[in-house]
């Protein structure tokens, strides 16, 4: 069965497979703009419901062409639909409600490059080659987690704008999307020691062994990603915890898009050179990372200093932005000194001349001291 | 805005196979670095 016919298939029988509840429901496809491509969806909503969650086929049929059955899939999907069912009296005012919903909004980063047609639809702040996006969050259960994208005409029926939605995102961070901060070794230990103790048939220090002996050194590569696990590369936005990584690792640091679910953390001073790391996400990003999960073929990296994050192959233009603005913000104290040391002279000239009164009245006001630095995302 | 809206159901993926490329990868970037000195 091809992809067409798999798709079929699914709308034609998908209804046997759900409880009678959805006897009357419609079944419909669509073709929804995700991550660096179109994605099939299937939705089927109740009669008397105004919504209805949206669930993607591709990986289903995956599934299928790596040998799962029909029958097993259906049944999958059927439980997905029933798990993420919205009450019937959904208020639809939680989505349309400003007020409602300003605690649920979040960030999502993803590549600029593919997603031209989405970042059309739908507000969005860029960083270089990466694109911040914001959703409704609604949910969220051990398989996944439900949510409505913001769009332009969302935005605008709140009536509020993009650089507001990107505030909100980043002060619900830490509530709703805790980042997390893990060495790889800890990371790859939760996923695989099971396996390998259960595979090799060893004991959990052997299993250790093993694994430690597959990773590089602990402090040399981190992940940073969210608890949820989904578009944790939105942990970007998380200033605080970008500081804490600078404190943890030693200053600046390498972050290598590895997917929209999470980055990964390379210490500067591991010493590592920007085209082998470069090549090394290019490759993995070809080879072991789905459409809908590549985040940026380029490495970033953070300046401890400044607090940005920025391309590094922009590295030069950066520390020429950094040489500006360190001068701009030096110059008006040395204007400032220059003034008033004139001013000093002209009051001394003039207390000679005409007395403290009318030199008083000559005293200009001071400047205004140099401007707030701007958080820069180059 | 229309009353229809079609929150989207994201399951969580796995990122087993990339992350242990990386891990692999730079181990290896690591061992060349050393042998280099």
């Amino acid at each position: 069965m091809d992809y067409e016919a798999f798709k079929a298939e699914v709308a034609a029988n998908i209804k046997d497979y759900l409880p009678d509840q959805y006897a009357d429901s419609t079944v419909s496809l669509q073709v929804v703009q995700k991550n660096n491509e179109a994605l099939d969806a299937i939705t089927i909503t109740s009669p008397d419901s105004n919504v209805s969650p949206t669930i993607y086929l591709n990986s289903f049929f995956s599934d299928y062409q790596a040998g799962k059955s029909m029958e097993d899939i259906l049944s999958q999907i059927a439980d997905i639909r029933v798990e993420h069912e919205v009450s019937k009296d959904f208020d639809v005012s939680q989505i349309t409600d400003f007020e409602q919903v300003k605690g649920k909004i979040a960030a999502r980063v993803v590549g600029v490059e593919g997603n031209e047609e989405l970042l059309s639809q739908r507000p969005h702040q860029i960083m270089d080659d990466l694109a911040v996006t914001y959703c409704v969050m609604l949910g969220e259960d051990a398989n996944g987690s439900m949510s409505v994208p913001i769009t332009y005409q969302l935005m605008e029926s709140w009536n509020i704008t993009q650089p507001e939605l990107q505030a909100l995102a980043k002060e619900n961070l830490p509530e709703l999307t805790p980042s997390t901060f893990k060495s790889m070794n800890e990371v790859m230990a939760e996923m695989m020691l099971p396996q390998i103790m259960d595979d090799m048939g060893v004991d959990r220090e052997t299993a250790e062994q093993m694994l430690a002996d597959m990773m590089p050194p602990e402090d040399k590569m981190f992940v940073l990603s969210n608890e949820q696990k989904l578009n944790g590369a939105a942990a970007l936005l998380d200033d605080k915890m970008m500081e804490q990584i600078a404190e943890r690792v030693g200053g600046d640091f390498y972050i290598l898009p590895s997917s929209i679910h999470e980055t990964l953390i390379v210490p500067a001073e591991a010493g590592m050179e920007l085209r082998d790391l470069e090549a090394m996400v290019k490759e993995v990003n070809e080879t072991q990372v789905a459409p809908q999960d590549r985040l940026s073929d380029h490495v970033y990296q953070y300046d401890a200093e400044t607090h940005e994050v920025f391309r590094a192959d922009k590295a030069e233009e950066h520390q020429q932005a950094k040489e500006v603005a360190k001068a701009e913000k030096e110059q008006p104290k040395t204007e400032k000194a220059q003034k008033a040391k004139s001013e000093k002279e002209v009051t001394i000239a003039d207390r000679m001349k005409a007395g403290k009164e009318k030199m008083n009245a000559q005293v200009p006001k001071p400047k205004d001291p140099a401007k707030a630095k701007e958080t820069v995302i180059s | 805005m229309g009353n229809n809206i079609t929150p989207e159901i994201e399951l969580n993926t796995d990122s087993e196979d990339r992350m242990k490329a990386y891990a692999e990868r730079l181990k290896e970037m690591l061992t060349q670095k050393e042998d280099k000195k």
